[in-house]
């Protein structure tokens, strides 16, 4: 192995790493707060993924700029799928299983819903974009995009930023302690169908914002292309442990650095069978996730 | 005495329908006999999916990987095994796969099943994939064809008749109790894991045999076509859109929703798994126990007929 090829990997996967955490950590808020595993993670990220093209295209908005816009979208997008279809199967079901069964399948229909509507409104062709190239950054004689650097440090900004957010705001602890005491946050005072619907469209957004940085990095924009990052997500939040801020990162460096080499040095086809060997592994010996306690 | 003689009826009458249906091929034309075909094999898969996840609740979003590992088993043995080796051979591995998956996940109880089965026929299409490209250098694969009718047919009176009958043992009871109350089940002294996995195993095989006995009706597959998400889509929607508290519920969805598909297929091309989504959506929101429950529920509300779905599923809805 050359110096060359062990330089791009501990950086390459380093930059998967990042933009893995922020894949998962939307949905691991969603899951850990409203209990609903939403399926349609990844296509949301599509969303945002073309979202940020028609924006560079159509209104030549720089992707880096076109976060500003894309959030807010995906957030009342967030909202009003929360309001509209999920509030009511959750005040309806008489058990936290039942809201489980309803709200999964649900979630299973909307990501049909979604992918389907993209592939009618944009085709099933891929698309991408010229990104604004930043110039080159050299790392002991292995070149580097110093836009995929940008990319792995927003990654990383919007956690550290999401941490500060339910470490040190009101609404960031309620968020955490209904994670904990869905019913006991109740008894204080919390308002859980609110928070409820603030962390579900928490969570779309940061998929939107994933899907604007994943544009940047692999301009293979499809209605489709949601789907593995949806297991992806998934398998970090079981790796993680549901609300584990420490483990989402540490999980998502582990999984990117896994799924880069196997991109280097195996063949691309098998990522997805490394993403499920991990799965397997955390499975049988700690299902409950890295930092369980 | 009428009461009986007339349960007497209702009792025969799933196998003077499959009489009937053995005569479908002589009377009706090609396009009906393939439709009866496309029917048959949903009604299939979507009892199959009903007898694990509509009634312990634990989704199984993978269907897609069974059948269509019962695809790749015709296809690689049907040239040189007699077809019915063939479907006892895909019903064996897929029994074994799906106990694997389960007994991984259903150790646990909550969201690993379902996470576990989400990805899983993406994974094995990649598999395939990546064994194609790498080792044999081809792309897909030739089937030898057949008329499927018959097979289709038989397949899905066996599986009918296997899941009514399983239903009323102990494994089919206990995994109704787990659905209603895994603690209550466990605390009767339900084993709970083994009847999950066990069920879990006997569900996936039949949809295995299934593949098997629908693959020779291509000429040709590849993995997109026997991996395809729209099988692991498709009994989840047919379930609940007919009613997870019984057996017709899944029976009555399949059809239903397999004649609504051919229609939107041939007139919406573009949206027609967009419509089929916005259905699942609506029964999810508007009609819990299914449109058999909700049926039945009217026809308990206004105190006629006595053809009640026994859960308590589809009663709570009305």
């Amino acid at each position: 192995m050359s110096v060359h090829l062990v330089v791009d990997i501990l950086v390459g996967g380093a930059i998967l790493g990042a933009l893995y955490s922020l894949i998962a950590v939307g949905l691991n808020l969603q899951y850990g707060v409203t209990r609903i595993l939403n399926v349609a993670h990844g296509d949301f990220l599509m969303i945002g993924a073309y979202l940020t093209y028609f924006c560079f295209t159509l209104l030549k908005l720089s992707p880096y700029s076109s976060i500003l816009i894309i959030g807010p979208a995906m957030f009342l997008v967030g909202y009003l799928i929360y309001t509209a279809i999920l509030r009511p199967v959750v005040a309806s079901s008489k058990s936290a299983e039942e809201v489980e069964f309803r709200s999964l399948l649900l979630c299973f229909g909307l990501s049909f819903i979604v992918q389907n509507f993209a592939m009618a409104l944009w085709t099933s062709n891929y698309r991408g974009y010229e990104v604004p190239s930043l110039g080159l950054i050299t790392l002991a004689g292995v070149n580097f995009e110093v836009n995929r650097i940008v990319i792995a440090l927003i990654s990383i900004g919007i956690n550290i930023a999401l941490y500060l957010f339910l470490r040190f705001t009101r609404l960031g602890v309620a968020m955490r302690a209904t994670v904990h005491q869905p019913v006991g946050s109740q008894l204080v005072g919390i308002n859980i169908f609110n928070i409820c619907a603030l962390s579900f469209s928490l969570g779309i957004l940061l998929a939107g914002w994933a899907g604007i940085l994943l544009s940047i990095l692999s301009p293979t924009i499809n209605p489709f292309m949601g789907a593995p990052y949806t297991m992806i997500a998934l398998v970090l939040v079981i790796l993680a442990g549901i609300g584990s801020f420490k483990g989402n990162i540490v999980g998502g460096f582990i999984i990117g650095y896994l799924v880069y080499v196997t991109l280097r040095l195996i063949h691309p086809s098998l990522t997805l069978v490394v993403v499920y060997g991990v799965l397997i592994v955390v499975l049988l010996a700690r299902p409950r996730g890295l930092f369980a306690r | 005495m009428t009461k009986n003689k007339s349960s007497r009826v209702v009792a025969y009458s799933p196998f003077l329908i499959f009489a009937v249906l053995a005569f479908v091929p002589r009377f009706a034309g090609t396009y009906y006999t393939s439709l009866f075909t496309s029917v048959l094999c949903w009604v299939g898969l979507a009892v199959s999916w009903h007898f694990f996840s509509g009634t312990t609740k634990y989704v199984s979003l993978g269907t897609a990987a069974f059948f269509g590992i019962g695809v790749y088993v015709t296809a690689i043995f049907g040239k040189s095994l007699p077809f019915v080796l063939v479907l006892l051979l895909a019903a064996g591995v897929n029994f074994l796969f799906a106990a694997g998956v389960g007994l991984v996940t259903l150790r646990l109880r909550g969201v690993y099943f379902a996470i576990l089965t989400f990805g899983l026929a993406e994974l094995l299409n990649n598999a395939v994939l990546f064994w194609e490209s790498q080792v044999t250098g081809t792309r897909g694969r030739f089937v030898v064809p057949m008329d499927v009718y018959y097979p289709i047919l038989a397949v899905t009176f066996i599986i009918l008749v296997a899941i009514v009958v399983l239903r009323k043992t102990r494994l089919g009871l206990g995994l109704r109790m787990i659905g209603e109350n895994e603690d209550a089940a466990a605390h009767y002294g339900v084993n709970t894991t083994l009847y999950k996995v066990l069920g879990f195993a006997i569900s996936s095989m039949f949809m295995g045999v299934m593949g098997a006995a629908f693959a020779p009706r291509w000429g040709y597959i590849d993995s997109g076509m026997a991996f395809s998400t729209l099988y692991s889509f498709m009994p989840a929607i047919m379930t609940l859109f007919g009613g997870t508290g019984w057996i017709v519920g899944p029976i009555a969805g399949a059809v239903v929703i397999s004649v609504l598909q051919e229609y939107l297929l041939t007139t919406f091309k573009d949206y027609f798994l967009i419509i089929l989504g916005v259905i699942l959506v609506v029964v999810i929101l508007a009609l819990p126990g299914g449109v058999t429950g909700w049926l039945a529920g009217r026809q308990i509300r206004s105190g006629r007929g006595r053809w009640s779905p026994k859960s308590g599923e589809a009663r709570r809805s009305g």
